[in-house]
């Protein structure tokens, strides 16, 4: 599997993103020039640095919007994702000009500082995710829909123990039940090794490896050949596992990233509503 | 066992990706049923199919991917035969990121309005709106009122506030119920410049910025904001401040004569003077500027010590024991002339002011020190009349004069030898007979109300005849070597430029310091502290021993453009030599203030609550 750094840097063309990078660094130095300008000249700078920084935090929020309307033709959301993140990350260089520091002094500007740190982590991490985890499902080899998980879990829970009520019939023996009922029973009700595959580990298969080839010197040949076939169900299980842990991740962190952002939305427009009735 | 990579429709059912709920057994990781929950979130799949009549009779409708057409077929009543027990369908991870994104929504709301809840005295709590901690100048007035100490919208209504969010704010006529100024409040430098129309009048909030804590400097502005109306083109102190006058700092005339070359050249050296006065104050003074200079006190000067503490030991011998002669027996002198009226050529005329003389002479006979009064009064200066003659004895003048008027000499009881301070009548010093003042030291009160009555004659009448009499009547009690009680020596041009330039300048008896610069500022004090209180003043203060220092005093009215001082012109290198990079603050705010006379309103506890109200 690819490292997480390689896979982030691993582009086919770089011209449109060097492009839109372009455009967020000269958007930047263009609102830090004005801010400056208006610092030398009697000006306000957190004016322009606080409408603009609140202007592409609606940008932001607008994508969220954007998804829901997909019957709209604006831009595809290829183009979107992109400008959702450089526009992201352009927001963390304006929250720092508007603010002169890391740490704002108010308890109500803590507050929001806090929330907007979460928001711009949990976003980074997302980008990360979204980056990383995408090639390592294309090296698995098959496609799943996460909705159908449960079904194709309970598909091979139930081949599982029809494999093992078979070989029961079969050789009139009941060592690989038991011994399915004891260990791989676990591992076929529901997904696992969620945080493993997350690391992008390969704990599952080992797991299933080490009880296949445990259980195997207890076989006759006939087992064996029943434990041949759970050994390949197994494998399966443990890549539509990885794939729903994958998934999972790819949908969780929105879970955390759109509710913070909505509550940072919400502070900022009290925020500038305060400005404006206190001090501008 | 399905097949993951058969996407066919036949073998798979709808997965409803954008419904807000997933079936209760595929949470459970059980199969979910085809059918799925409803809209509500509840169960779809109690029964297989939805049994479809046709003409009498009812078919099954399981779909093939769901395994087709049941064999037992609907129940006679269009029921399905295969029923199940109904599941408890759970949200999807949308339907839960809308759940929270709501639950964000309603905490936020909920934060902000309990926090905002109506706090003491029915004022609103500022947590939800705590822009930060004031700085430690205003945090202790604004305890009690908390934010409608400035902010006046505070506390008011919903519409007000409305009204505020669509209004532009300026708090300054808050900052000026506290501060006030020496010139108009939000004028640049609280001063007009007629010559830059351009200007703007900023308000306090343009420079100053309030909630970055308690440590935070309201004061430390960035120099770029200087630069705005200083359009010198001037960034950086270092690279490109403008140099310092040739006579920076010392550009103004000194009011009292002190040769800094010649004492600690000569007399802080030289045993002849060494041996003539004060042995161990001149080797202490000549190596440590402190002998003479008050470092305790030092600020943007380091000012003398006084008379008393350091030239009354060399110099009050040529002070004390003085003569003042107002007149003798047979001529005036300029006070008397200028008492009289008489300029320098009538009082020494033989007519005009023998007979002036004669005749004053005749009325003090008669009638004592009156006729004096009287001519005061009619100068409009008789409140100088008991001070001119403080401790004159009436009876003793009265005698001298009807001595002389007889042609003899006159000589008071006990006779003239006695050396008594004060006003005499008969032989003097030189042998005359004269009316005269023996001088009692430094600071004699006398010689200060003569020279205070000459100076306001000059700045009080626009008789030529006077101003003569006046001007000579001063150049004659200041003349540096021979004037009455010494004191044009040192205080001459300190007293003349009250002359030169009447109500601008008041007679500069004591030091004065160099020229007011109401934008600037220094400090001695820590640059002593740095470099010591000896060698450490000579690193800027180099005595210049090229330079003229006395043709100033000499001339009589001193000329202020001839004045050079003793010390070489300070140069900005000297400054930058530590004020640069890394070492220390050039910024222009160092040396530079903005505000002229910043100060408080005394009643600015009373005008806030009135303005408030």
């Amino acid at each position: 599997m690819a490292s997480i750094p390689a896979i982030l840097l691993k582009q086919r063309n770089w011209a449109p993103y060097a492009i839109l990078a372009g455009i967020m660094v000269a958007l930047f130095v263009a609102t830090a020039l004005s801010s400056t300008y208006l610092a030398h000249h009697l000006g306000d700078p957190a004016y322009v640095t606080g409408y603009t920084l609140f202007g592409f935090m609606v940008f932001l929020i607008i994508f969220n919007i954007r998804k829901r309307l997909s019957m709209l033709p604006i831009f595809k959301v290829r183009w979107w994702t992109p400008l959702h993140v450089a526009s992201g990350i352009l927001v963390i260089a304006l929250f720092w000009l508007h603010t002169g520091t890391l740490w704002p002094g108010g308890l109500y500007e803590q507050a929001i500082a806090i929330i907007f740190y979460l928001v711009s982590l949990s976003g980074l991490y997302g980008y990360m995710v979204l980056r990383v985890y995408p090639g390592w499902l294309t090296q698995t080899g098959i496609e799943v829909i996460y909705e159908e998980v449960p079904a194709i879990v309970a598909d091979y829970r139930e081949e599982a123990e029809r494999l093992i009520l078979e070989c029961t019939k079969e050789t009139r023996s009941d060592t690989l039940a038991r011994y399915y009922t004891e260990t791989l029973d676990w591992f076929f009700r529901r997904p696992h090794f969620i945080i493993n595959h997350l690391l992008g580990g390969r704990k599952g298969i080992h797991w299933v490896n080490q009880h296949i080839s445990t259980a195997r010197r207890y076989l006759n040949d006939t087992e064996r050949e029943y434990l041949d076939k759970l050994n390949d169900l197994a494998s399966k299980k443990n890549r539509i596992d990885f794939h729903f842990a994958i998934q999972s991740m790819m949908k969780l962190w929105l879970l955390f990233h759109v509710p913070v952002s909505v509550a940072l939305f919400l502070l900022s427009l009290w925020h500038l509503l305060l400005v404006n009735v206190y001090s501008l | 066992m399905k097949d993951i990579n058969d996407n066919s429709h036949e073998n798979n059912s709808y997965l409803r990706p954008n419904c807000s709920f997933q079936c209760g057994r595929a949470k459970m990781w059980r199969k979910p049923c085809w059918q799925g929950p409803d809209q509500k979130g509840g169960c779809g799949g109690t029964s297989e199919c939805t049994p479809y009549r046709k003409g009498d009779r009812y078919e099954c409708r399981r779909p093939k991917h769901a395994g087709g057409p049941c064999v037992q077929g609907p129940l006679p009543d269009g029921q399905c035969a295969n029923t199940r027990v109904a599941c408890q369908p759970k949200p999807r991870l949308r339907e839960r990121r809308k759940q929270f994104s709501l639950i964000a929504v309603v905490t936020v709301i909920a934060s902000i309005a309990a926090l905002m809840t109506t706090g003491e005295n029915g004022k609103l709590s500022p947590l939800s709106m705590d822009a930060g901690q004031l700085s430690s100048v205003h945090a202790g007035f604004t305890r009690e009122e908390g934010c409608g100490s400035c902010h006046t919208v505070h506390d008011k209504d919903a519409l007000s506030w409305l009204q505020a969010a669509f209004t532009p704010h300026d708090q300054t006529e808050g900052c000026l119920n506290c501060h006030q100024f020496g010139g108009p409040n939000t004028a640049p430098h609280n001063a007009e410049f007629p010559d830059r129309s351009d200007l703007p009048n900023p308000t306090c909030n343009t420079c100053h910025t309030e909630h970055k804590g308690d440590n935070f400097s309201l004061v430390q502005v960035s120099d770029a904001l200087c630069s705005n109306c200083h359009q010198s083109n001037t960034t950086s102190f270092v690279k490109n401040h403008k140099a310092f006058p040739d006579d920076f700092p010392s550009s103004e005339p000194n009011t009292i004569y002190f040769n800094h070359d010649k004492h600690l050249g000569e007399y802080f050296v030289e045993d002849k003077w060494l041996d003539k006065r004060d042995r161990a104050f001149g080797e202490r003074a000549r190596d440590a500027c402190v002998t003479c200079h008050q470092v305790e006190t030092a600020s943007r000067e380091v000012k003398p010590r006084p008379y008393r503490e350091v030239c009354a030991n060399c110099h009050d011998d040529q002070i004390r024991g003085r003569e003042f002669v107002l007149l003798t027996y047979d001529s005036l002198t300029p006070l008397s002339g200028l008492l009289l009226g008489l300029n320098e050529d009538d009082a020494d005329d033989e007519d005009i002011g023998g007979e002036k003389r004669a005749e004053l002479m005749e009325k003090i006979a008669e009638s004592g020190f009156d006729p004096v009064s009287e001519l005061l009064d009619e100068q409009g200066q008789s409140d100088f009349t008991t001070r001119l003659f403080k401790g004159m004895n009436s009876e003793s003048i009265r005698n001298a004069a009807t001595a002389w008027a007889e042609g003899d000499d006159y000589e008071p009881e006990g006779g003239t030898e006695i050396k008594l301070r004060g006003w005499k009548a008969g032989e003097n010093a030189n042998g005359d007979q004269a009316i005269s003042y023996l001088i009692s030291g430094h600071e004699d009160q006398v010689i200060h109300d003569w020279v205070d009555y000459i100076v306001a004659v000059l700045n009080s009448t626009d008789d030529e005849n006077l101003r003569d009499s006046a001007n000579y009547a001063l150049s004659f009690l200041l003349d540096r070597e021979e004037g009455a009680g010494a004191c044009g020596k040192c205080h001459q041009a300190g007293v003349v430029s009250s002359v030169i330039q009447p109500g601008k300048h008041e007679i500069q008896w004591g030091y004065v310091g160099q020229a007011n610069r109401p934008y600037t500022r220094y400090s001695h004090a820590p640059h002593i502290n740095l470099l010591g209180s000896n060698a450490g003043c000579k690193t800027c203060h180099k005595l210049n021993a090229e330079a003229d220092y006395t043709a100033y005093f000499e001339n009589f009215p001193p000329q202020a453009d001839q004045f050079v001082s003793s010390f070489s012109a300070i140069s900005k290198d000297t400054c930058t030599e530590c004020h640069r990079s890394k070492i220390a603050r050039f910024d222009c705010q160092l040396c530079h203030t903005y505000h002229h006379k910043p100060g408080f309103n005394i009643d600015f506890q009373e005008k806030r609550k009135t303005s408030h109200e």
